[in-house]
């Protein structure tokens, strides 16, 4: 959504026209020399310069258009710049923040270094209302059992550890978040500051975990390979899945043992293509794994098939919708798209046995590209009387359609001005305009001169939020920290008084 | 009445003989370091079969570990301490099956290795196996990548890359040569740079190695930074390989090199009755191959829907490969159709070469037969392409028809290999030919001059399943 919106609201700078400016250590004002400026350039390859002795740079766009620039310093978090067209042969001043990092070793109880353990600084972020958690960084240890999660903003993370070679060894070394747990509880975080980089040494601890045993149960006449079903147990939470067993089946029955308390999704199927195709046998099922064996669990098998699945689109003031691209995407292929009728109606053909995410694109292709077109956005999608527009939807044996999509075209436009702490125009800054209690954030900028640039899609009271860097607005700690930073603001439908915003003086 | 009872205890005496009870069975060793033969404390040992628990032991000050009240079947034996390779996969066998098949009841073999171990019974049935376990220390390399002005490169890739005899295993079935003929060399690990610029490499074996640094897709790598191996050299000729011995720990700092080349440029014009390419949801990507590559050493890659531009290509001989991708149905989806594709051989100098406007063919159809060897089940069998060149443009499928014809759609140019499976019966490959020529070994080149078909004979294992 952002990246959307960021495309609204910025305007490409022409060919031909320059930009400039100066790279700064945002904690010492020191100029970064030799940082790289990386500028997306429409219909070509981007611009790479680096940064002067001075940490001064200039950029041409002699191709085309340049949209937005990345800057990036060794030890730096990167940053990002838009455009708008007023900018052209202004002098940039953009102040890089220094990373922190989390760096140590690994070891088991017996004192050996952890190798090819993959350790992840993780944190919750908000994600359409829930609270996922979402790595921040990510790194693999080596054959010391050294491990550098490097390029953290400044905050408070809980370091995991997944150590799939020791667990071969040892299937009592589920994945854990340091010191030893096996969940993320409020002792554990460990907090960074900007530019800190903070020694954590581990020690992974077994788990003896409980059994689950059972069989795969294929469907009558089913043609069944000479080869081994598998069978793979996921962890089933927000924000992703992951493979935590696979097993073969042994004459159809199997056993995964040491498994950790907590919601799962057991995963058959038999020998054959990955992704299963059409004819391939698979079967799937939640499981809740408490501290008791689970020893007969049966997976039924079914054969994959494709189907389809029909649906419409709404306008939700009753109006004509726009042309558009509805694309379900999987986890495991390339997704389907389906392009709407004139009515609104669409039809996603061939959809093979897994998880899609919806998403819906108002676009049009114009002698070859593809052109925004509508600034309509999705507010719903049922597949009979489920919510899916966040959680997305499985396909099985048979189609789930049929799909009902509702967009609108609601915007409420913000302007206005935002100062430092100085009085002086804060430029180039990003801003998020939070809806109380709904946790759906619209991202707006300042320019040049630090008028403000803005839209949300609905009235009612907002918190405001500087955002440093992207995931700052998804991380719980910098959303309480910063809650009263600006007062709340009410907005209505239609006009509004501009805004007039004074940065805190910590910012 | 007295032979009755003799003869009752002499049926007891067999039915004891036949069903005794299942032996006690105890495997030791010891872990020792291969070089040397010093024991290693500490290493630990795990047996298990997949099917139950595990086994683990933990060697003693002498390096001496036991297992016991292990059963009679087939177990794998592992073995690691910090700072050796991993020993896995050591067959244990003490089943019964083994034992039947075995001219020597008293022997059982831990593989591979052929380290036959002396089985002992005792009076009470004990069995006693017996192994060593040696290990061998791992070596690493550890280095720092920095960009032409000395800065830390972050994120960039690191190659390692083993040199190995040509004709040795170890080569596997196509090897990429090296300039002296004699030997190839073999992909042994990819991983990134940290922010600080470091990469380090560990549990490998002593050898020779060439590490490369490489573009990792994105980020501040500009096109006139070149795959660089160690220490500076931008192609295997000029690179040095680091020989490194049993447990050594061997350093390898490389400085991106940074070569400015030429700019190579044009038009993408298509046959298929469109004014130009762009006028469908088309991308075309293209690449230039340098003609002496080793398949490590591509040349730059590029897209465009109009026109394309290679910047910064070093002089040299290149083929020129593009394919036409149709997403009109499709754009978001990824179900990318190729319909167009040309290859071309291109000389490039120290100019910038602007114009040079490239062609776009339809994609032809490369249809063929597979015939079976005489005894061999003429049974429907998979055939599947799998590119060899730079760019994947995907892979194509047929099953062949009760007459053993396929076709596979719309090849794309570039060279690809042909596989050979079969769901119901295990297939091997024993000949390949496009018209004359025989394609086994090299694979094809498309597009197919002629239109020439593909004839494929394969043998069969019948008494195996696949």
């Amino acid at each position: 959504m952002k990246t959307f919106l960021l495309s609204l609201l910025f305007a490409a700078m022409a060919a031909g026209q320059t930009v400039q400016g100066d790279i700064v250590n945002a904690a010492t004002g020191a100029p970064l020399a030799g940082a790289h400026i990386i500028a997306n350039v429409a219909n070509g390859k981007p611009l790479i310069v680096k940064a002067d002795a001075g940490g001064h740079f200039q950029l041409s766009a002699g191709t085309g258009p340049m949209f937005f620039l990345l800057i990036g310093y060794p030890g730096f978090l990167p940053a990002s710049r838009g455009f708008q067209q007023s900018q052209a042969g202004a002098d940039l001043r953009i102040a890089l923040t220094p990373a922190a990092v989390i760096a140590g070793t690994i070891q088991d109880e017996d004192g050996f270094p952890v190798y090819q353990a993959q350790v992840e600084a993780v944190r919750y972020r908000l994600q359409h209302g829930r609270r996922v958690l979402s790595p921040a960084a990510s790194t693999q240890s080596d054959d010391l059992g050294h491990y550098r999660l490097a390029n953290l903003p400044a905050g408070r993370y809980w370091v995991r550890v997944s150590a799939f070679r020791l667990a071969n060894w040892d299937r009592r070394y589920a994945p854990q978040y340091f010191p030893g747990g096996l969940q993320p509880d409020g002792t554990n975080r460990i907090e960074v500051q900007a530019g800190q980089e903070r020694s954590v040494d581990i020690r992974m601890t077994k788990h003896d975990g409980v059994t689950i045993a059972g069989r795969v149960e294929m469907p009558s006449g089913a043609v069944v390979s000479t080869g081994p079903n598998w069978v793979e147990l996921l962890t089933d939470r927000p924000g992703g899945q992951e493979t935590t067993s696979s097993v073969p089946t042994s004459g159809g029955s199997f056993v995964i043992r040491h498994v950790p308390a907590g919601s799962y999704i057991l995963r058959a199927r038999a020998a054959g293509n990955y992704p299963p195709t059409t004819g391939d046998l698979v079967g799937e099922q939640k499981l809740e794994v408490g501290d008791a064996d689970e020893p007969n669990v049966v997976v039924a098998m079914h054969q994959v098939q494709p189907v389809d699945v029909a649906g419409t689109v709404v306008m939700d003031d009753g109006s004509k919708p726009p042309p558009l691209y509805v694309t379900a995407r999987s986890m495991m292929g390339p997704g389907v798209t389906a392009q709407t009728a004139e009515d609104g109606s669409f039809a996603l053909k061939g959809l093979l046995w897994g998880h899609y995410e919806l998403a819906t694109i108002p676009s049009r292709l114009v002698d070859g590209k593809v052109v925004d077109g509508s600034p309509a956005y999705t507010i719903s999608a049922r597949l009979g009387e489920q919510e899916v527009l966040e959680t997305g939807f499985d396909v099985e044996a048979s189609s789930p359609g049929p799909l009902r999509i509702t967009m609108s075209n609601r915007h409420i436009a913000l302007t206005g001005s935002l100062t430092d702490d100085f009085g002086k125009p804060a430029a180039d800054v990003t801003l998020a305009f939070v809806l109380n209690g709904a946790w759906t954030e619209n991202v707006g900028n300042t320019d040049g001169h630090g008028v403000i640039h803005a839209s949300v899609r609905q009235a009612g009271d907002y918190h405001i939020y500087v955002v440093p860097d992207q995931s700052s607005i998804d991380d719980e700690d910098y959303v309480e920290q910063h809650a009263n930073d600006f007062p709340i603001i009410h907005l209505v439908d239609g006009a509004n008084a501009p805004l007039v915003l004074r940065m805190p003086a910590t910012q | 009445m007295r032979f009755l009872l003799s003869g009752f205890v002499l049926f007891l005496a067999q039915i004891h003989a036949q069903t005794p009870n299942p032996p006690n069975i105890i495997l030791e060793g010891d872990v020792t370091d291969a070089t040397t033969g010093t024991p290693i404390a500490g290493a630990r040992i795990k047996l298990e079969t997949f099917q139950a628990e595990p086994f683990y032991a933990k060697a003693d000050a002498k390096g001496h570990f036991v297992f016991q009240g292990l059963s009679a079947t087939n177990y794998y034996l592992a073995a690691e301490s910090p700072g050796y390779l991993e020993v896995t996969n050591r067959r244990a066998d003490f089943s019964a099956r083994f034992a039947r098949g075995n001219a020597d009841p008293n022997t059982c073999v831990i593989q591979p290795g052929s380290s036959g171990i002396a089985k002992t019974t005792d009076a009470d049935g004990t069995v006693h196996g017996k192994t060593p376990v040696s290990l061998v220390k791992a070596a690493a390399i550890a280095g720092r990548v920095t960009d032409p002005d000395g800065l830390p490169m972050e994120n960039a890739r690191i190659e390692i890359l083993r040199k190995v005899p040509a004709k040795s295993p170890m080569a596997g079935p196509a090897p990429q040569p090296l300039p002296d003929g004699q030997n190839a060399i073999v992909y042994l690990y990819g991983g990134q740079t940290n922010d600080k610029g470091e990469f380090r490499s560990g549990q490998m074996e002593a050898g020779a190695y060439y590490v490369r640094v490489n573009s990792s897709g994105g980020g501040a790598w500009d096109s006139s930074y070149r795959s660089t191996y160690y220490p500076r050299a931008v192609d295997l000729a000029g690179a040095k390989p680091l020989e490194i011995a049993v447990g050594q720990q061997a350093r390898a700092d490389i400085q991106i090199a940074r070569l400015a080349g030429v700019r190579v440029s044009g038009r993408l014009i298509a046959t298929d009755g469109d004014v130009s390419v762009s006028r469908r949801a088309r991308i075309t990507n293209l690449a230039l191959v340098p003609e002496d590559s080793t398949g490590y050493a591509n040349g730059p890659f590029t897209s465009g829907r109009e026109s394309y531009s290679f910047e910064d290509v070093l002089p040299g001989r290149y083929t020129l490969l593009a394919v036409t991708f149709d997403a009109g149905g499709d754009p978001f989806g990824g179900n990318r159709k190729p319909v167009l594709g040309m290859k071309r051989s291109i000389e490039i100098g120290d100019q910038e070469m602007d114009g040079v406007d490239l062609t776009l063919q339809p994609l032809a159809d490369l249809s063929g037969t597979v015939t079976f060897q005489e005894g061999c089940a003429a049974v429907p069998v998979h055939v599947a392409t799998w590119p060899q060149g730079p760019i994947g443009f995907g892979r194509l499928e047929a099953i062949t028809a009760p007459d053993g014809s396929f076709v596979l759609p719309e090849l794309a140019p570039g060279r690809f290999r042909v596989n050979v499976s079969s769901p119901g019966q295990r297939v091997s490959v024993t000949s390949m030919k496009l018209g004359d020529r025989d394609v086994m070994k090299d694979g094809i080149d498309s597009p197919v001059q002629g239109g020439e078909p593909l004839r494929i004979e394969v043998g069969c294992n019948p008494g195996g399943p696949r």
